[in-house]
This record gives C-alpha cells, sequence and structure tokens, in this order.
C-alpha cells in the first residue's frame, strides 16, 4: 500500500496543530444563529456553575431534596441522559454491520451525541455530590473502588468507558479522514463491535442501580432494565432526527431523507413497546392492589392528598400516546414540522417518564411509609439547565468540527501542488452543491446548471492534472486516465437518470454524496497521492 | 482561493476582534460566577484533603488526625471536645431490641439521640422515628411520625425505629467507595472524611435509618456533646451521610446507649449476642420476637419484641 504513503509526510503534531487551529477556526466561525445559539447556551451554563458553587458552599441543603427523597431532579436527569447517549448504538449497528449506506454520515451525528449526553450524565452524577472534593475516592487504585460489589462502581466503568470508545472511534475516523489516510478496519471495528454491546450495558447498569435495591419496591422490578432500553430507544432517536434537520436545514449538511426515515421506522416500534411495558408495570402492581403499589398510586392518582407527580405523569404519558400516534401515520415523513413536533413531544414525555415518574416516586412513599413530596427548587433547576446548556455546547462544537473534516478536502489530501489542492478543494464544495440543489427537490431545469458546473470544473481539472503528469514522465498515467474517465462517465449517466421522468432525486442525491464523494476521497488519497510521490522525488 | 483570502483580510480581523472580545467577556462571566467558590474559605485543610481512608490510618497518622480535629472544633466552635476511636473487641455482637408492649411515645430516645450525637439544632434531627401505630396493625401505612399529641393515645402503640445494623446491609454494599462497613462487633459505621455524599446508601436502606448532612450542622456551643467518637458523634462536615452507631463511643468502653438511658419505661434492651448470660439473649430466646421486613433478608441487628 505504499501508494497511499502522503508525499510530504507530515509529522503527527504538525498535523495535529494544524487540525486544532483549523478545529478552533471551525469551532468559532458561524452565522448570527450560531453566535446567537452559542451565547445563549454559554449563559445558561454559566447560571447553572454560579447556582452550583452556591449549592457547594451552602449545601445540597438549597435543593428541594431530604431524607426522605434524597435523590431529585440531577439523577433523574442524568437517567434519562444515560438512554439518549445509548440511543447511538441503534445507527452504529446498521451502519457499520450492515454497511448501510443512507447512515453513513449521518451516524456520527449519533456517535457525538453519545459524547455529548455522556457528559451531560457525568456533569449530572457530580453536581449531585455532597462532596464533589472528594471525587477522587472514586477512582480505581487511587481511591477505594467497591467493585464488583456496588453498581454505582460499574456504572462509573460503564459510562467512562462508553465516552471513551465513541471518542476513540469519531477521533480515529477524523483523524484518518484529516490526514488523508484509509481507515484500517482491524484497528476501530473491534471498538465498533464493542460500543455496541457496551451502549446496552450503560442503560442495563443504570437501571440495575435501581432495581437492585431491595427496600424500594417501586424500582424492585425485573421489567426496568427493558424499560430503560426501550424508552432510550424512543427519545435519543427522536433527539437525532430533529439533530439532522436542523443541520440539514441550517447547516446545509446533505444526510438527506433516508437516514431519518430509518430512525422513523425505529421509532414507530420502539415507542409502542415502550407504551406496552409501562402498561405491563401498572397491570402487575395495581391488579394485586398490594402495598407495594403505593408508589405507583401516588404517581398515578396521589396518596394521602399528596399528588405534585400526577399532572407530570399524565402529562408525559398524554405526550407519549400522541407522538406513538403520529409515528404511527405514514404520512409523517412528508410533513417536517409535525415530526419535528412528535419528536420533541416523546422526547419530553420519556424525560418526564424516567425522570420525575421514574425517581421521584421510588422515594414517595419512604421506606418507613411516610409521604413526603419532592419539588425542585431554583437552584436545582438552573444547575440543570445548565448542565444540559453545557452538554448542547460539546454536541454543538463537536458537530462544527466533524462534520466539514468528512464532507470537503483536507490538508491531509494534499498532492503538494498549490493549483491542484485548490481545484480539489472546489471540486469537494461542487459536489456538495450539487447534492444539496437534488435534494432541495428543485426542476431538472434547476439542478442542470449546477450539474454542468460540476462537470465542467472536473474535466477541466482532470486536463490540468494530467498535463502535470505528462509533463513529469508519470509511468502510470494510463491508468489514471482510465479512473478520471470512469468518474466523468459516471457524470454523464448521473445527467442522463436525473433527466429520465420520474428520477427518484432522493436516491440520486444520495448516490452522488456517498459514492462519488467517497471515489474522489480514495482518488486523491491513492492515486493523486501515488503521482505526487512521483513528482516529489522528480522535482 | 485568491478571493477567499481577499474577502477574509478585512472580516478576518473584525471577526477576529469579536471573538477576542467574546471569549475575554466570557472568561470574565465564568469567574464571575465560579466566584462563590474562589471565595469560600473551608474549614477542610489539604491534609483533610488528601486523608486517607480509615482502614488505611496508622495509630500515629489517626493521632494526628483526631488532634486537627480537635483543634478545628475549638477554632469554630469554641468548644475543647474528646475525641477517641474506640475499636471493637474481641467476643462482642452487638444487638438491640425493643419493647413494643410498654414504649409509649415519648421520644425521649429520639431528643437523647439529637442531644449526644451532636445532631443540627434546627432541623431537630435524630438517628430513631418514632412511629404510632394503629393497633391491630403492622403496617407502617397506617402509622405517623408526625403525631404531635399526649402520649399514649388510646388505640394506638409505637414503635421506634433506627438503624438495625444489619448483617446483611444493602447500605454497605452499595457504598462505591467503601466509606460504610460493618465492624466486627455489628456496627455499621461511617468514615465521614471518606464519603463522597452520593446518598446511594440513603435509597438502599429499607428502614430509613440513614441521614445526610444538606448542611454544616449548627450547635450552640454549650450544648455541644464534647465526649466524642471519630466513628460516631463527632460534629459531621457538610455533605456527607451519618447514621446510628449505637453510641459506639459509649458502648465500647462498657456503658449504654443514650436512647436506652433515656427510656423511661424499659422498652429498650441493649447487649452482647455472644454472651449467653446476657438479658438480649434471654430476651430473643423467650419472647415472641419479631424483625421489621424480615422478606428483605437483611438480617438485622435491631429486634422487636412484646412483653407476652
Amino acid at each position: 500500500m505504499s501508494t497511499l504513503v502522503p508525499a510530504r509526510p507530515a509529522s503527527p503534531l504538525r498535523s495535529a496543530l494544524a487540525l486544532a487551529r483549523q478545529a478552533f477556526a471551525w469551532a468559532t466561525d458561524g452565522g448570527p444563529l450560531f453566535y446567537t445559539w452559542m451565547t445563549v447556551l454559554t449563559a445558561v451554563a454559566l447560571v447553572g456553575v454560579n447556582a452550583w458553587a452556591e449549592q457547594t458552599v451552602h449545601g445540597m441543603g438549597v435543593t428541594g431534596m431530604g431524607d426522605h427523597v434524597s435523590w431529585g431532579l440531577y439523577i433523574s436527569n442524568f437517567t434519562f441522559f444515560v438512554g439518549v447517549a445509548a440511543a447511538a448504538v441503534m445507527m452504529v449497528i446498521p451502519a457499520y454491520l450492515y454497511h448501510d449506506h443512507e447512515l453513513h454520515d449521518a451516524v456520527i451525528v449519533g456517535e457525538l451525541l453519545a459524547i455529548a449526553a455522556i457528559t451531560i450524565c457525568l456533569l449530572s452524577v457530580t453536581v449531585d455530590l455532597g462532596r464533589p472534593d472528594r471525587f477522587w475516592h472514586l477512582m480505581p487504585v487511587v481511591g477505594r473502588f467497591n467493585w464488583p460489589l456496588s453498581m454505582l462502581t460499574w456504572d462509573v466503568i460503564v459510562l467512562n468507558g462508553y465516552l471513551g470508545l465513541n471518542v476513540t472511534i469519531c477521533g480515529y475516523l477524523l483523524w484518518c479522514r484529516w490526514n488523508g489516510v484509509v481507515p484500517r478496519k482491524s484497528f476501530y471495528l473491534p471498538f465498533v463491535f464493542l460500543s455496541i454491546v457496551w451502549a446496552v450495558s450503560i442503560h442495563t447498569v443504570t437501571a440495575f442501580l435501581y432495581c437492585g435495591l431491595g427496600g424500594r419496591p417501586f424500582w424492585n422490578t425485573a421489567l426496568l432494565a427493558p424499560r430503560f432500553l426501550a424508552s432510550a430507544f424512543v427519545a435519543g432517536p427522536a433527539f437525532i432526527i430533529v439533530a439532522l434537520m436542523v443541520l440539514q436545514r441550517l447547516g446545509g449538511y446533505p444526510f438527506g431523507d433516508r437516514p431519518i426515515g430509518f430512525l422513523v421506522r425505529l421509532v414507530r416500534i420502539t415507542a409502542l413497546i415502550n407504551l406496552f411495558m409501562l402498561a405491563a408495570e401498572c397491570f402487575t402492581a395495581l391488579y394485586a392492589g398490594s402495598t407495594h403499589a403505593a408508589s405507583l398510586r401516588y404517581l398515578l392518582f396521589g396518596e394521602h392528598g399528596a399528588h405534585a407527580l400526577v399532572p407530570w405523569f399524565w402529562s408525559a404519558v398524554a405526550l407519549n400516546v400522541i407522538a406513538a400516534g403520529l409515528f404511527l401515520w405514514p404520512g409523517l415523513l412528508r410533513h417536517r414540522g409535525l415530526l419535528a413536533a412528535a419528536c420533541v413531544m416523546t422526547f419530553v414525555g420519556i424525560w418526564i417518564e424516567k425522570g420525575m415518574g421514574l425517581i421521584i416516586p421510588g422515594f414517595i412513599p419512604s421506606t418507613l411509609h411516610e409521604v413526603v413530596e419532592f419539588t425542585p427548587t431554583v437552584t436545582e433547576w438552573k444547575i440543570t439547565l445548565g448542565v444540559i446548556a453545557g452538554g448542547l455546547l460539546v454536541y454543538t462544537l463537536l458537530l462544527k468540527i466533524a462534520l466539514p473534516i468528512l464532507s470537503g478536502w483536507t490538508p491531509g489530501m494534499s498532492v503538494g501542488v498549490p493549483e491542484l489542492d485548490s481545484q480539489h478543494r472546489e471540486l469537494f464544495t461542487r459536489l456538495n452543491r450539487l447534492v444539496a440543489a437534488i435534494r432541495a427537490g428543485r426542476g431538472s431545469a434547476d439542478v442542470a446548471p449546477v450539474l454542468a458546473f460540476l462537470d465542467d470544473y472536473t474535466r477541466e481539472h482532470f486536463a490540468d492534472e494530467e498535463r502535470v503528469m505528462e509533463r513529469a514522465g508519470y509511468p502510470a498515467l494510463a491508468e489514471h486516465r482510465a479512473q478520471h474517465a470512469g468518474f466523468c462517465a459516471e457524470l454523464v449517466r448521473l445527467r442522463e437518470r436525473l433527466a429520465a421522468p420520474g428520477a427518484d432525486r432522493e436516491e440520486l442525491a444520495g448516490h452522488l454524496h456517498l459514492h462519488l464523494r467517497d471515489w474522489l476521497v480514495r482518488h486523491i488519497i491513492g492515486a493523486d497521492r501515488a503521482y505526487a510521490a512521483h513528482l516529489e522525488k522528480k522535482p | 482561493m485568491s478571493d477567499h483570502d481577499a474577502s477574509c483580510s478585512g472580516g478576518c480581523t473584525r471577526r477576529t476582534v469579536m471573538k477576542a472580545a467574546g471569549a475575554t467577556l466570557g472568561a470574565a462571566a465564568f469567574a464571575k460566577a465560579i466566584a462563590p467558590l474562589t471565595e469560600w474559605k473551608p474549614a477542610e485543610s489539604v491534609d483533610a484533603f488528601l486523608q486517607k481512608h480509615y482502614k488505611e490510618l496508622s495509630e500515629a497518622e489517626m493521632a494526628v488526625i483526631i488532634t486537627r480535629l480537635e483543634a478545628e472544633a475549638k477554632a469554630q466552635h469554641g468548644v475543647a471536645v474528646h475525641i477517641t476511636d474506640p475499636k471493637p473487641e474481641e467476643g462482642v455482637q452487638f444487638a438491640y431490641a425493643l419493647n413494643l408492649s410498654v414504649c409509649i411515645g415519648c421520644r425521649r430516645c429520639a431528643e437523647a439521640c439529637h442531644v449526644e450525637n451532636n445532631h443540627d439544632r434546627a432541623s431537630h434531627n435524630s438517628y430513631i422515628r418514632v412511629f404510632e401505630m394503629e393497633q391491630g396493625s403492622l403496617d407502617l401505612a397506617k402509622g405517623s411520625a408526625s403525631y404531635d399529641h399526649p402520649v399514649p393515645q388510646p388505640g394506638k402503640y409505637y414503635m421506634p425505629v433506627q438503624c438495625h445494623h444489619c448483617d446483611n446491609a444493602p447500605c454497605t454494599k452499595v457504598c462505591p467507595v467503601e466509606a460504610t462497613w460493618k465492624e466486627k462487633d455489628g456496627i455499621v459505621v461511617v468514615d465521614y472524611n471518606w464519603c463522597i455524599g452520593c446518598r446511594y446508601c440513603e435509597a438502599a436502606c429499607p428502614y430509613h435509618a440513614r441521614r445526610f448532612n444538606w448542611q454544616k450542622p449548627e450547635i450552640p456551643a454549650a450544648e455541644i456533646t464534647t465526649e466524642q467518637g471519630y466513628l460516631s458523634n463527632r460534629v459531621r462536615p457538610q455533605g456527607v451521610m451519618e447514621k446510628c452507631t449505637f453510641c459506639l463511643h459509649r458502648t465500647r468502653s462498657g456503658r449504654l446507649p443514650a436512647c436506652l438511658e433515656a427510656c423511661p419505661t424499659g422498652a429498650r434492651v441493649f447487649g452482647n449476642l455472644a454472651d449467653p448470660a446476657s438479658e438480649i439473649r434471654w430476651v430473643l430466646e423467650n419472647k415472641r420476637v419479631f424483625i421489621l421486613k424480615e422478606d428483605l433478608g437483611t438480617r438485622p441487628r435491631f429486634f422487636y419484641f412484646f412483653s407476652k
């Protein structure tokens, strides 16, 4: 594979510095909407930081928690976002295992969400600690890690492990693309397989954290872990659908309908399974009528004149039922506004069901059957919203850096001839513009000029490149010419298919987006690098 | 390429200035946000921060820590306290039994606990909760811990609940940092200087026996119990768990728990299970004894019994 050696092998350090510089530029550049979004998130996060600082100084008494309800909003939020993080696996399986090209680009949107969601989880647990200064006691070796007995230590392992896995996989693939190197499957695929099992484990372990407690009958059910997973595979994909729509609309990234379609088909089923499990849980507890169902009765109807959670619970049920109904409707995909509304509804519904509706009632009534209610204080809301804003900041920045690397030219693809490099860069720009034009669904009259724009430029560039190779007496010129001709033929075929009546635009765009762009990447870092190496030897 | 550069030369500088201004503003706002923390002068020293787990401390190290804690108590409360670290003795297995037939629900045990264990005054904390129960039922759901009337009331009986010092304790199992454990003599303790305050033990306990220090406990200097145990009644730091320790600073040196001494009806029996001649053994062998939530398999060291 000597052809893959870069023309001028850049030192990893130089390349990393260049990436850091470029990443900083990408992460801090944007339109007014981007700056507004980042300012709002930063402001909310800072309000949260301030509230947390106050809480650390004055003690957890500033929250609504007490010795009866000793976990509140923070742990509720934690539990929910573990599910969001786990949901990335639903895209990883088809994308990596079954080489589903539809999800090729969208999968990174899911994996980066996993990183952001785990960040939220870790922050949520940290702000819940009475002694955050003693966090090091929780570290293996330096502290005293009560493993394997305490489920919390398992959670420390699986959450940090999942974070590490996703950072490794995303980081490696992006690093390869940046350096113009073909990723080694033998290196990253084992991590991908591991991350699939691991995703299930993070939510299972988090469920075991609760269902392993014999003294809390509300949680002490084997259905908890399956319910956690089912609801995770509703809320996570719902978030990713909205993220894809926003990125497509505002960022101009041409993910297309297919990943969204795939996720909608998924949620259609998981939303029903989740509701079914909730119903099964309610029946089992309520039909027998034992005192063990006291928490559930409190949640559903209120007990002893206390009913703070009743409106929360029924709002969650209403949101989830309406959203499940909308997802069942075949026309939902055509109505983007409604789809977004359904996603938001079920996301909020599950947040309530799994947070306020699952963690809080575990404490009401208490283990000695006292009914003490819980209402989060302003401080708790500030900290919780601050933590979520922090996660969204991380997510936005990761996307701002990852997506340009994936969809355009990177310095790692340099062939050492500045004119040719800039032409390559332009090719990516025009290719992406064409994909966007086709996806925008305008008539072929509108697409034709954009296609011609790409077509002309490609021919011009190929001619330039071939001239350079000719002058240098490049021996493999004939093969290289053949590859160029193949690409041009591909463009001709594309023009014909676009002109044909009833052309499936979505499919064409997808083909163009994934196959032609991938071809271009492979061609540049393979064949083009080979002639670059030749040029280097013969100045 | 060239027009890209040209478009940048004007816009970039303006943009750079904007970014720099934004970053400065953000940094200033961040400094302001964490100001409560940076301005905070916590009582904890560097030594306290780096202090090892209780079980890893040598006798000499413990002596240094106790001196430090006594100095801190003097500085914070103006009280000279005496902290000891009594160890469990061989051949001693503590257990507690409570006679439901004679308890009148006066809550003097809870009050004694409040004083002896240096609980926060404002929250009126205690390790004991006394339930007023319906005659004819053992269902806690029908009981109430918040009764406020003369006792005993007709048709009621009273059931104090405190830490059961379980042999199969759910609380010690779940602690992620081994900050709580069962000592050789059966007492479940907390290392207040190791607990991270995650409150998992509080969620796990089926007897509502654990308490969290939601803020720094406040006690008037004159009311502080000065004879203190390192693992028991010394004034706890903010943000850590605490619980009943069978008053180990008393019981490990032959005295009785404060709650027992305060009981006016003699409902409480405390002693050494390993001693066949002990009163607790006699009660467990001769009385009708029941264990709260026995089905959970926690195997408590706390028993309830009836006179007849």
